[in-house]
């Protein structure tokens, strides 16, 4: 049964993935694969289903990259120590690494100009970020995790239990009914739930 | 009493070395073996290496496929009931839908939302929308366009004119159809590749009112509100309309095999033959409106009813006849490979179900003066066009 099973589950993920579709079946590699010259010290890097999002650290500088041909789109400026980035809410989050934590936002339907920043009361050092679909959560080097309200630009900053967090990453719960619970849970004990990568 | 109390001491004794030795044996007998080169190591005590589907007992625990019969048993060579073989199946099911879906790739887990998703404007009345698989593109009657949404960041592309009574979108043959819900009825295409303009028109001669589109990969059919089916051959604009035993037409779907056409009132989905003619009758709710085919069954709203019928595809038969959940006025039904999406016209929402077991999932608030019409997704959010309020909402 683990045999039928398990090979039912890798039978459906191959023939059922994007990769298949497309008959992209070569090994990836380096070497085949292209690059792009994004800016100095590009951190991480988000895709939003069409254009890929990254954060450049030493420049802060925010690139654009079509995913399909990998062309540098845009650059946004003015995002300080930019480090981690989020898709969501239809825009680009992106964390402002700095003592002083930041966030930045952009608007991807815009012409490429400065990010706005939305707070700069976040954690100090943030890196990770997450959103559990109505707050995004960051996780701060400094020893701390943000959560921001994007409606109303709050910050909370919890400290107990943290020494170095630098991951985040929301789960969904076990379904999206359950996950609602979940959030529920670790709005009320973040500590529980957010733990450092490192 | 000291025997006593020795004699209970050394039970106890006994006792705790029995219970240290058989930790220490279920520790030394936690198996371990090699799988594509790593080692690894199962929770099990009776899946030594040498079983020849270690890996693949190994995979199915880590995918959290099998939980084992106990913390520390696998029990190998024992017979599996029809009860686990039902765990077994649904767990793997959901572990590949959730795995290979492109919100997982995206590292999109967090539920939808209104708030969070995002708005476009995209004209006074739009009414049903569909995706490319890059762009969504969403008619409205009252402005007589259509318009061409950027899934990944929102953003209005561009704006058709000329579409008179635009209702009903089909993607289909690197084009797009939408009906005109006008008497006679018309049909209008768009080249995607062409800057926006005017769309062109393929024919003024459908039924009365189309409001549903779909095609069977040849033609394209329409369900008409006037009282007929129509079917388009998109090649040369010919047109078949087929009256007999169709009343409210509303909705129409093809499900690989058949054309399926959803009856306004009283309730009714329609299995069609290529040739028009109705093979098979299903009752459903009442005030039909636009279901929804999930690669096994029908997902049918119906507005009046207050209800949600599952159809199973392959047979006709209902499997199950949904309420609450938050449904009120349900219109337009969508499915993201995953979930059941449908928009409550009279609530204000949508309500969601988890499509392989029927799971209520709830239902989610879209805000005043916004009802929910259409919807579709585009395989990471579902979009929903918010009638009154002339928006294009991400969720």
């Amino acid at each position: 049964m683990a045999a039928f099973i398990t090979r039912t589950q890798d039978s459906v993920l191959r023939r059922g993935s994007l990769r298949a579709a497309l008959n992209q079946w070569a090994r990836p590699s380096f070497s085949s694969g292209g690059k792009t010259t994004v800016g100095n010290s590009p951190k991480m890097v988000q895709s939003d289903g069409a254009d890929l999002w990254g954060a450049n650290n030493l420049d802060g500088t925010v690139w654009r990259v079509r995913a399909s041909d990998g062309k540098l789109l845009e650059t946004w400026t003015g995002a300080d120590n930019a480090y981690g980035i989020l898709v969501a809410r239809g825009r680009i989050f992106i964390c402002g690494n700095a003592i002083t934590g930041k966030l930045h936002r952009l608007d991807p339907r815009q012409p490429a100009g400065a990010v706005t920043t939305v707070t700069s009361m976040m954690g100090s050092g943030p890196e990770g970020i997450t959103t559990d679909g109505d707050f995004i959560w960051t996780a701060n080097a400094g020893g701390s995790v943000s959560k921001l309200d994007p409606g109303t630009g709050d910050v909370t900053t919890f400290t107990a239990g943290f020494t170095e967090p630098r991951g985040i990453l929301w789960d969904g719960g076990e379904y999206l009914g359950d996950g609602l619970l979940c959030r529920n849970v670790a709005q009320a004990k973040p500590q529980r739930d957010y733990r450092s990568n490192r | 009493m000291c025997s006593i109390r020795r004699s209970h001491y050394c039970a106890a004794l006994l006792l705790a070395l029995i219970l240290c030795l058989a930790s220490a044996s279920t520790r030394l007998q936690a198996d371990t073996g090699t799988c594509g080169g790593a080692s690894i190591t199962l929770p099990f005590t009776d899946v030594p290496s040498s079983n020849i589907f270690f890996c693949s007992i190994a995979a199915a625990y880590f995918s959290g496929l099998t939980n084992g019969t106990s913390p520390t048993t696998y029990s190998p060579s024992a017979s599996v009931t029809r009860d686990q073989m039902a765990a077994f199946i649904t767990r793997t099911q959901d572990s590949v839908l959730r795995r290979s879906r492109q919100r997982a790739a995206l590292n999109q887990w967090a539920p939808g939302s209104f708030s969070a998703g995002g708005m476009t404007s995209v004209g006074t009345r739009p009414q049903l929308v569909q995706s490319d698989g890059a762009d969504l593109w969403v008619a409205d009657s009252f402005d007589e366009t259509v318009s061409r949404v950027r899934a990944s960041d929102g953003k209005l592309l561009e704006t058709w004119t000329g579409a008179e009574r635009a209702f009903g979108v089909l993607v289909a043959r690197g084009r797009i159809f939408v009906t005109g819900n006008t008497n006679p009825g018309k049909l209008y295409r768009i080249d995607p590749r062409q800057p926006a303009g005017a769309v062109a028109v393929v024919t003024s001669g459908l039924g009365p009112v189309p409001t549903g589109i779909t095609t069977d990969g040849n033609s394209i059919w329409t369900a008409n509100v006037g009282g007929s089916v129509s079917r388009v051959d998109p090649g040369n604009g010919d047109v078949t309309t087929f009256t007999t035993g169709f009343n409210q037409p509303t909705g129409i779907l093809y499900d690989g095999s058949h054309v399926w056409v959803t009856e306004y009132s009283p309730g009714k989905l329609l299995k069609l033959n290529p040739d028009g003619t109705i093979e098979q009758t299903v009752t459903v709710g009442n005030g039909v409106w636009n279901p929804i085919f999930d690669g096994t069954n029908i997902w049918v709203p119906s507005l009046i009813s207050n209800s949600l019928t599952v159809v199973r595809a392959a047979t006709g038969t209902v499997l199950a006849t949904l309420t609450g959940n938050g449904l009120n006025g349900p219109y337009t039904a969508a499915f993201d490979g995953e979930r059941i999406l449908v928009t409550n016209n009279g609530g204000e929402s949508v309500s969601l179900w988890k499509a392989a077991s029927l799971t209520p999932l709830g239902s989610f608030n879209a805000g005043t003066d916004s009802v929910p019409l259409g919807a579709c997704s585009d395989g990471i959010n579902f979009w929903i066009t918010l009638n009154v309020a002339g928006k294009l909402a991400r969720f």
